[in-house]
């Protein structure tokens, strides 16, 4: 076995055994393999680590890592001729493309490691990313410097075929090093990026984070004798090293501070194959931050759609008609609103010019979504026409061929009367009556009528003429304070949010106007601030 | 010569360095800023005192938490710059000013019962009601203690929890401070405020008969002596959130209304109690940044005296002129006031007299 070893060994480094190198190359084989095993198991142990909850790939990272431990160790253990010369040996142990490829792995491993550090400075950097920063630079500067350290260890005297078992064994760790340390180091400069990126940073980061490490891996492999090193001009590798990390230094420095490109006008990624979609409701993901659709389990994204109001921690408009097909939403690029249909194919269109000032308007949509209001303004994207809503502070929403109205917002307690109006869809008021601007009121699918629900009851009005209809008793769980009436339900009952005393789940009910029992609704988050309703099944 | 160990200096210099990088604090610290610059620890200790020459501007519950006489009471201060704790108030309870600043009535720890203090001669009267195991304070819902315009009745609202920890207040009783006499009234939803006439209350009920409302606000002006004196009946969107005047024709309410982007203030509405309908709204000329979050009381006929906040959320506490939107602040340090999650600083601060 250490013969066959010894054999392999001389003809990748082109060095002949002998009697005098022999056992001298044995007991480094000896030496390095053990370690190098050992790494390498060490490094498949960590292997589940690799795996995440929705996936079973599995990464080489650690057993990589592990092997360039490996090789480090029994470097180390090996223990060469002590004594360091001022100058290095003028030998070159690594072939010149690898020296290349680790030229380049490294510079962008210590531009992007250096990066985080300048981001951190303006912007929340996670332990992880930092840790992954800390471990780049030490990979860069540790193999630097044992493969500095094997070109400057004084030769041992003796016999030439020593000397030259001496080298080649040199030339063998250092390739060893220099290729798996090109692998980890950039593999553990990426750990600083965040998970999306921008397609043409993805596209080149893959090509080298493959590219790299696999002629990195074949020039270590390849047989290659030392030689002595010929004068080069160093300013060439310097900078295309000082290019390569300048880039990567701003690619780690910016890269949560640009976000990704949005495509204009881009579809959400619902309306293929989901024609007949409607959605019971939105909210905003904590995780991704984005306006997300949920339905029957599964979750769309409303790509563009802008979070919060520009510079500022508000919510942006956004609404969902109540039969849940269409959406109404703030464009986080050009800050118009933007409406969505998923009933049709078609990019979405956009209603208005750029929105600024300190107000944004309040915006509803009909039942259907045909009519949508923006403040005082009511479109009709059936056919493209605009009228407005004079005196009208709010619109509660759309009837048959009427709009119904207030003249002020929903108010806090201790507010004078409103008016409740109804008007013509071409903005001429047709009835008016006095509002109680407190109410928690939402208008019916049909429009025909409004549902008040107070602390205990819940009861109907006729929006022409405000007079009280119905009036029901609520049978819903101790709370805290009055529900809050947010969307129809197709048999017609009312989901309501309140504060549970008890349980904190439950928190969503559908109330029956009729009887006033409640049913409790499951699986809705409980982040009200951050939810919009359409169409619940 | 020995050479210096730089090599691993310099190793464990950058291992230093990048650990501390690595686990230290992602962002820099956040400062955050508090108005009122003088720290409370600076203040001068105020001292015992129950007689004061001047009427008293306010009183607060104190910043300070050593447990010593100045930080365990209310303390006062008067308009000419008097400042001392009042013995027996403790500073966890409610404590009442009348409006001349010259009484302070608070229910005493030691014998649970609601005493008056004259602050003019520093005498204490003890009450004939008695809060039997204290109150649940006015954080948890308690209605505190009210001094009529005049200063000589006093209004007490017992408390206490019911068998589900809910906060249940017992009718409302006007006490004559000199007489001890006791009147209790029926049953209420709200206590309104002190009128020249009486005590305003209020109740609530559902109506079919008021268009585009659910519910319906009954207001009742007692009499010192518990009788019923005056009933209007407004609109339930009145009901809380309004205070009456001393005439009692007049309520006064911020309009704030649910705009998307927040709470919209859109000024003071004064509503005739007579006829329920809004006499005019008046635009406070408040500093930029800041916004009138309640009206206290009135101050006559032409003034409401109003806590507002800042745009740091600090406190401020002014005479808003009602014929000019002007407002004058009461110099009301809230640098000295306890701000924790039991004694808040909005609760901190009992206004007395405002007159200059």
């Amino acid at each position: 076995m250490h013969r066959l070893d010894a054999e392999r060994f001389a003809r990748r480094q082109m060095v002949d055994v002998t009697a005098f190198n022999g056992y001298h190359i044995l007991r480094y084989l000896q030496v390095t393999r053990r370690s190098r095993w050992m790494g390498t198991a060490a490094g498949m142990t960590a292997l589940p680590l690799t795996m995440t909850s929705d996936s079973f790939s599995l990464s080489p990272y650690f057993p990589v890592t592990g092997w360039l431990l490996g090789v480090i160790a029994g470097e180390i253990a090996f223990g060469r001729a002590a004594g360091r010369v001022r100058r290095p040996l003028g030998m070159r142990l690594v072939p010149p493309t690898l020296t290349a490829t680790w030229t380049i792995s490294a510079a962008i491993s210590c531009g992007l490691a250096a990066g985080t550090v300048v981001r951190s400075y303006s912007h929340e950097v996670g332990i992880a990313q930092r840790l992954g920063a800390v471990a780049a630079l030490a990979v860069v500067v540790v193999v630097q410097l044992m493969v500095s350290e094997l070109h400057r260890r004084a030769l041992p005297a003796g016999p030439a075929d020593l000397v030259g078992a001496e080298l080649a064994t040199r030339s063998r760790s250092a390739r060893s090093i220099t290729a798996a340390g090109t692998t980890v180091a950039l593999w553990t400069a990426t750990s600083v990026l965040p998970d999306e990126l921008p397609d043409n940073v993805t596209a080149v980061g893959l090509l080298l984070l493959v590219g790299l490490p696999t002629v990195a891996w074949i020039k270590s492999a390849d047989s290659w004798q030392v030689r002595t090193s010929e004068r080069r001009q160093a300013w060439t590798p310097a900078v295309v090293g000082l290019t390569l990390a300048a880039t990567a230094l701003y690619v780690g420095a910016t890269a949560e501070v640009s976000k990704p490109a949005v495509t204009r006008h881009a579809a959400p990624h619902v309306v293929t194959g989901h024609d007949a979609q409607s959605f019971p409701y939105a909210w905003v993901d904590p995780q991704s931050h984005t306006w997300v659709l949920l339905a029957l389990g599964s979750r769309f994204t409303v790509e563009g759609a802008a979070v919060r109001l520009p510079g500022d921690h508000r919510r942006a408009p956004f609404a969902l008609s109540g039969d849940g097909r269409r959406v109404l939403y703030l464009d986080e690029e050009t800050r118009g609103l933007f409406l969505r249909d998923f009933s049709q194919s078609g990019a979405p269109r956009q209603l208005t010019g750029p929105l600024s000032g300190a107000a944004f308007p309040d915006v509803t949509m009909s039942h259907d979504g045909r009519y949508v209001s923006i403040g005082a303004e009511v479109i009709d994207t059936a056919a493209w026409t605009r009228f407005s809503l004079p005196g009208v502070g709010s619109v509660l929403g759309f009837g048959p061929g009427r709009v119904v109205a207030t003249t002020g917002r929903q108010a806090l307690p201790g507010a004078p009367d409103v008016e409740l109006l109804t008007l013509d869809l071409q903005g001429a008021v047709r009835t008016r009556a006095p509002f109680d601007p407190t109410l928690e009121v939402l208008l019916t699918p049909d429009g025909r009528g409004l549902a008040v629900v107070t602390d205990d009851e819940v009861l109907t009005m006729d929006p022409s003429t405000g007079k009280v209809g119905e009036r029901t008793k609520l049978r819903l769980p101790a709370r805290y304070g009055s529900p809050e009436a947010l969307s129809w339900a197709d048999d017609g009952r009312l989901l309501v949010r309140i504060d549970p005393k008890e349980d904190e789940d439950d928190a969503y009910h559908l109330v029956d106007l009729r009887t006033g029992k409640s049913q409790q609704v499951k699986g809705i988050p409980d982040k009200p601030e951050s939810m919009v309703f359409g169409r619940l099944r | 010569m020995r050479r210096l160990p730089w090599r691993p200096a310099l190793g464990a210099a950058a291992l230093a360095v990048a650990a501390a990088w690595a686990i230290g604090p992602g962002e820099r610290p956040i400062r955050f800023l508090r108005p009122s610059s003088s720290p409370a620890a600076s203040a001068p200790v105020p001292q015992k005192l129950a007689k004061y020459a001047s009427p008293v501007r306010y009183a607060y519950v104190p910043a300070c938490q050593d447990g010593s006489g100045p930080c365990a009471n209310w303390n006062l201060v008067t308009a000419s710059g008097e400042h001392g704790w009042l013995p027996g108030a403790d500073a966890a309870g409610s404590l009442a000013l009348s409006q001349d600043g010259t009484r302070a009535a608070f229910l005493r720890g030691k014998d649970e019962r609601y005493v008056v203090t004259d602050l003019r001669t520093g005498k204490t009267k003890p009450l004939p009601v008695r809060q039997k195991g204290g109150s649940v304070t006015e954080i948890f819902g308690a209605q505190p203690p009210r001094f009529s315009l005049d200063g000589r009745h006093l209004l007490i609202q017992l408390d206490r929890l019911d068998e589900n920890d809910d906060v249940v207040l017992e009718n409302p009783m006007v006490v004559d401070i000199e007489r001890g006499a006791v009147h209790r009234l029926p049953r209420v939803d709200r206590v309104v405020g002190w009128t020249n006439a009486g005590l305003a209350v209020m109740t609530r009920k559902p109506t079919d008969d008021l268009p585009g409302h659910a519910t319906s606000a009954t207001f009742t002006v007692y009499s010192p002596q518990g009788k019923a004196v005056r009933t209007y009946t407004l609109p339930g969107n009145l009901a809380d959130g309004t205070v009456t005047s001393p005439s009692g024709r007049t309520l006064a309410s911020l309009v704030r209304e649910i705009a998307p982007d927040g709470i919209a203030d859109l000024g003071v509405a004064l509503t005739d109690t007579s006829s329920g309908k809004p006499v005019r709204a008046v635009a406070p000329r408040t500093p930029t940044g800041w916004r009138i979050r309640e009206i206290l009381r009135w101050d006559g006929e032409g003034a409401l005296v109003v806590k507002s906040r800042g745009p740091y959320n600090e406190i401020a506490h002014h005479v808003l002129d009602l014929g000019t939107g002007g407002m004058r602040p009461l110099g009301i340090d809230m640098g000295h006031v306890a701000d924790l999650i039991l004694q808040p600083a909005d609760l901190g601060v009992v206004v007395g007299s405002v007159r200059q």
